[in-house]
């Protein structure tokens, strides 16, 4: 039986979390930041002080997670962060869950609305696929190796 | 010439991307154009020429729209003869009576007496809010306003006003309108009664200064 290649599957991984992110970033994007502060709201986690800054900065975070991925910039740092963030909106949704606040939406993706279950299923998702591709993310294909090709005199960031 | 060594690659790379992001991102936020709201005379309120024009997007059976009263009234106290409010339909599907609750509010609109019956809907939201058929509330509420019964019964059954909360509903898609209470202040957007009171108030404060 042959074994899975998991160093092939990293690249296909990361253009899916970079697709996800992508969606996720341009939909909160397209929609007034307002919007998404008020669903964060219902959250009730964050104090009201830091709702709109933070409405502001996770869309721009998931774009620019998106670009790093999709280019394969800083490869593994952007995969950590995906998965930092999965995991922060997971435990966020399961204390929803525990503290049976009922959400109108997760605020996932904008207008698509998905039930708490379903994001945290997503987010676990993510968080695999941010694994894989932290572990076995370097690939040709990326600005990574473009980097790693250049003066061995130079310092790697 | 291209980068050489590892740490401009770096650098260079990260900015682009950088730069990437953060016009990708300013673009889709600018492209919202600043929203002037339209609404029929009857449901304006205040003086036209009002320094400050607050458009408040709400739902007759949601329970936020219901408790917004209580903050507006202080805008409406607080900086008396300098705002001017509008109110523009947003019934949610998932609350049945709502559109039915608007339609009627705006045939008592046509009949003058739109904020009356506002205050009327809100004031008995439990009670109509639960009925099957609330129809006979509605009637009983305008004929408490002085509206003439048979008119308004006609402007129920008549396609006018349900088209214009149907031309409401359009225009709250359109502005991302996705929770009611929503309130455009000059533009510039609060959602539910939190954000009105924490920035919204501020935010007018700074308007009348400047």
């Amino acid at each position: 039986m042959k074994r899975i290649s998991w160093p092939a599957l990293a690249l296909p991984a990361r253009l899916v979390l970079a697709a996800i992110l992508l969606t996720s970033g341009l939909h909160k994007t397209a929609a007034p930041a307002e919007e998404f502060a008020a669903v964060i709201e219902a959250y009730q986690i964050l104090p009201a002080d830091v709702l709109l800054p933070f409405a502001y900065l996770v869309p721009f975070a998931e774009l620019a997670l998106a670009f790093g991925l999709i280019a394969g910039y800083l490869t593994r740092a952007c995969a950590a962060g995906v998965a930092a963030m999965s995991a922060t909106f997971f435990t966020a949704l399961a204390s929803t869950v525990v503290r049976k606040i009922e959400l109108d939406s997760c605020g996932c993706f904008g207008s698509i609305h998905l039930t708490p279950y379903q994001a945290m299923a997503l987010d676990l998702c993510m968080m695999a696929l941010a694994a894989l591709v932290f572990l076995h993310g370097r690939s040709r294909y990326s600005l990574d190796a473009w980097i790693e090709a250049g003066d061995p005199g130079g310092k790697a960031v | 010439m291209p980068p050489k060594t590892k740490t401009s690659r770096t650098l260079l790379a990260g900015a682009v991307l950088f730069l990437l992001a953060t016009c990708l991102s300013a673009a889709l936020r600018l492209s919202a154009s600043v929203y002037q709201p339209q609404a029929p005379a009857y449901r304006w309120e205040g003086p036209p020429d009002a320094p400050v024009v607050i458009a408040e997007f709400s739902d007759f059976q949601c329970g936020g729209c219901r408790a917004a009263a209580e903050p507006l009234n202080q805008l409406k106290t607080l900086f008396s003869g300098k705002l001017r409010l509008v109110f523009k339909h947003s019934p949610w599907d998932f609350h049945q009576n709502a559109r039915a609750a608007a339609v009627a509010a705006e045939c008592a609109g046509r009949a003058g007496k739109f904020w009356a019956y506002h205050d009327a809907l809100f004031a008995h939201q439990q009670d109509w809010g639960a009925m099957e058929k609330p129809e006979k509330l509605f009637a009983a509420y305008a004929k408490e306003a002085g509206i003439d019964e048979a008119s308004f019964t006609a402007c129920l059954r008549g396609p006018d006003a349900a088209a214009q909360v149907d031309k409401d509903m359009q225009e709250a898609k359109q502005r991302w309108v996705r929770a009611t209470p929503t309130f455009f202040i000059n533009g510039r957007r609060f959602v539910g009664i939190r954000q009105l009171r924490s920035s919204g108030f501020n935010f007018i404060e700074r308007t009348l200064k400047k």
